[in-house]
């Protein structure tokens, strides 16, 4: 369970996110949806612990992040940006994340099988393709095997075999009833995946619900998402919010 | 191979199958983030040959400079104290080590991975700095070993008042090296302090190579100023106004650990407010 | 010419160049004030140079820590990004794509650096030899014409020390090598004249050398003229930076 609660947050004298607030509940795939710079990965970043709001709270399983003792088991994250540094190997990346969480070492080869890595673990990360990057990050998001998944942008730079198995084992994730939030601008993508969707522009939330209901009397998500957003595409002028 | 075969099936450990978070008490939870800094920097290859090449340079280096100030024979001067040399270039080497420590963080956004893992910064940092000095102690001690033996080595094959430095005095040879990697644990966790304010390796190894090699020894001697600074400068007796005798030697300690602790405080206090 | 702009614009959007300009416009300036200061006290200026024919200028070989900075970040700039949102990092890529011939993209990015350089030492001998004689007044050696040759031979200096840094970075692919190489040796007692003991040879090294062009006072058995150690210096200049050349445009980016 992931709850934003009234989020808002101010960089410099521009303002990122105004009142951001939505749920993202058990047993469901949560897409949340914005065009770049929409403010996504800073509310995913407020909700990890990693930006301070100005004004509001991000809670995780009714928690604020920050006071979750093992965080790995509660919550596992993929951020934009892979997170790992370049001279160190696959698995030395890992065991150190599995070590901070006093996670048992046999854990780091069982995730590295999971997300088909085990070849390139003894590699040095600076020589992993866009997508080996981002299978590593997923890797070390299920290192504590944990009820929620966060993950921004998680199919950038996977190919269409990542892809599927990535949309699997979301799916599996929340049939098994876990918690599922991830961020996208491919919403053709995201259509195929999520219960739940969550529409930000401009910092604000400006559409929630679930699959159907976002895209209401739209021909589809994309030309719901159009008419939502700040209407550079197709869709624009016809629609209106719910 | 299909996509389902390699998926975690449902149910497979325990009933929600996740993990059950049962609780882990404090100490525990403290010592899993310790280990994962110690392993981060043992997985650091930059790190190991940092290491590597202030051991076997700074000594070679100290002999050089011990042999330079009794050759001219008008006696040691700033940056060749036969006492300091063994510290004198292998602080360089210290500097780096604590700074690439330090700065690893900010490379491919490893810092975001790290305060996921534990949110709590204080401990992040406390844990960090514990890391990096339970690991360079060992390199301290053979670097500052080595550097002690071959200062005395050069010393001895001079002339007196360099080459009169009597019988090997065991209880003081260990002083000198327990001091010497003292401060070069000192140094390093300075340097990983600055890095942590300046997120980068380059402003950081400017502003303190540039202080501890350049500003600070050019300065000593000019003002007593030096005598309060980080580095070895105010430790040095040349020069009109003395500084080395501003202090005794406990303030020198007190100076330096002073130095040390302040950064680390400031680093720690700028580390919780900015965002990562 | 687009290239060389475009690298000057890369350059000014680097931290670290401007902690480069700072360095090298305090460091000098801020020791030549202290300097001058114990010299209008009516301390010894420091042994080595007591009649102050090198008051401003000593001061100015030290500056040079400033430019080793700024080719330094110049070169690795273009090969890691530090902090908190690096999309991409590796720039290198992006802008050899932007220029694809990597001798006009060197060719600019040396320029660029010899222009900031210039400019960075102009400005800092300017301030550092002012400090230097105003402070003491009448205690001051003042700057005749004769002065001049020493005041192109400290730009000259921090330019071909820059491209010397800029060198080294783009051989190492990283900062930190060049920096703890050339910052120690910018130190009181530098490893090359701790080699001058060993061999007089060592006065021929770039630094040694070419700080002829303006320092006066030397604790040296060798004599090398001024416009000769430029030379020397420059020649040195030219080889590392060919062979960091040669080694830039066979490799893969």
């Amino acid at each position: 369970m992931i709850t934003i609660d009234q989020v808002s947050k101010r960089r410099g004298s521009k303002q990122i996110l105004t009142e951001v607030g939505f749920e993202a509940r058990p047993g469901r795939v949560t897409g949340f949806l914005g065009p770049n710079g929409a403010g996504k990965s800073s509310t995913l970043r407020i909700l990890l612990g990693l930006d301070r709001p100005d004004g509001g709270v991000a809670l995780v399983a009714g928690r604020p992040f920050a006071r979750l003792r093992r965080p790995l088991t509660t919550v596992g994250a993929v951020l934009d940006g892979g997170g790992a540094h370049r001279s160190r190997t696959g698995r030395g990346h890992l065991r150190w994340i599995a070590a901070s969480n006093g996670l048992p070492r046999a854990r780091v080869d069982e995730v590295l099988d999971l997300v088909g890595l085990t070849e390139a673990a003894g590699r040095r990360v600076g020589g992993y393709s866009l997508g080996m990057g981002r299978r590593l990050a997923l890797a070390a998001a299920l290192l504590g095997d944990p009820p929620v998944l966060v993950l921004d942008e998680p199919v950038n730079g996977l190919d269409p075999e990542g892809i599927r198995r990535l949309r699997v084992l979301l799916r599996d994730r929340a049939a098994a009833g876990g918690t599922v939030l991830l961020s996208s601008h491919l919403i053709g993508e995201l259509a195929e995946t999520v219960d739940d969707v969550v529409v930000i522009d401009r910092g604000r939330v400006v559409a929630l619900g679930t699959l159907a209901e976002v895209t209401g009397a739209h021909r589809g998500l994309e030309d719901a998402f159009f008419a939502l957003t700040s209407g550079t595409g197709p869709g624009t002028g016809h629609g209106g919010r719910p | 191979m299909t996509a389902a075969a390699r998926l975690p099936r449902p149910g497979a450990s325990g009933a929600s199958g996740f993990s059950s978070h049962s609780g882990t008490s404090g100490p525990r939870v403290v010592a899993g983030t310790f280990r994962a800094e110690v392993l981060k920097l043992l997985t650091l290859p930059a790190l190991y040959l940092t290491a590597a090449i202030t051991w076997a340079v700074a000594p070679l280096l100290a002999v050089a400079s011990v042999s330079a100030a009794a050759g001219e024979g008008n006696g040691p001067g700033p940056g060749t104290d036969p006492g300091l040399a063994p510290v004198g270039y292998a602080q360089a080497g210290f500097v780096v080590l604590g700074v690439l420590a330090a700065a690893s963080e900010y490379r491919g956004g490893q810092i975001r991975t790290t305060l996921t893992c534990v949110p709590r910064r204080v401990e992040v940092q406390l844990a960090k700095a514990a890391a990096l000095a339970v690991t360079a102690l060992p390199v301290a001690v053979a670097t500052a070993g080595s550097g002690v033996l071959a200062a005395r080595a050069a010393l001895a094959a001079h002339a007196p008042p360099y080459g009169a430095a009597g019988p090997v005095d065991a209880p003081g040879e260990v002083r000198a090296v327990a001091g010497a990697a003292a401060y070069l644990v000192l140094t390093a966790l300075l340097s990983s302090a600055v890095a942590t304010l300046t997120r980068g390796t380059i402003p950081a190894v400017t502003v303190l190579l540039g202080h501890h090699f350049v500003v600070g020894p050019y300065l000593a001697g000019r003002t007593a100023l030096t005598a309060y600074l980080p580095g070895t400068a105010g430790l040095w007796p040349g020069g009109g106004t003395g500084a080395g005798e501003v202090l005794g030697a406990g303030g020198r300690w007190a100076v330096v650990t002073g130095w040390t602790v302040a950064a680390l405080g400031v680093a720690i206090v700028s580390f919780r407010r900015r965002d990562a | 010419m687009r290239a060389l702009r475009a690298e000057l614009l890369k350059l000014s959007g680097i931290p670290s160049a401007w902690v480069a300009v700072v360095v090298g416009l305090v460091v000098p300036f801020a020791v030549a004030a202290l300097n001058a200061g114990a010299r209008s006290a009516g301390r010894a200026a420091g042994g080595s140079d007591p009649t102050g024919v090198d008051a401003g200028f000593q001061e100015l070989a030290f500056g040079v820590i400033g430019v080793v900075v700024l080719g330094v970040a110049a070169a690795s700039s273009e090969y890691f990004a530090e902090g908190g949102d690096s999309a991409g990092g590796r720039q290198i890529t992006a802008s050899l794509t932007a220029v694809p011939s990597r001798v006009r993209f060197l060719a600019a990015k040396a320029g660029a650096l010899v222009l900031a350089a210039a400019a960075l030492a102009v400005l800092s001998t300017a301030a550092t030899l002012t400090v230097s004689r105003v402070v003491p007044g009448e205690f001051a050696a003042p700057l005749t014409s004769a002065d001049a040759p020493r005041v192109l031979g400290v730009v000259a200096y921090w330019v071909l020390t820059a491209l010397l840094a800029h060198g080294l970075t783009l051989l190492t692919r990283g900062g930190v090598v060049p920096l703890v190489v050339l910052i120690l040796n910018t130190s009181v007692v530098s490893v090359t004249y701790l080699l001058t003991r060993v061999t007089p040879l060592a006065n021929y090294l770039p630094d040694l050398a070419g700080a002829r062009m303006f320092v006066r006072t030397f604790r040296s058995s060798v004599e090398i003229p001024p416009l000769a150690g430029g030379v020397v210096m420059a020649a040195w200049t030219l080889a590392l930076f060919g062979v960091a050349a040669a080694v830039f445009l066979r490799r893969d980016a």
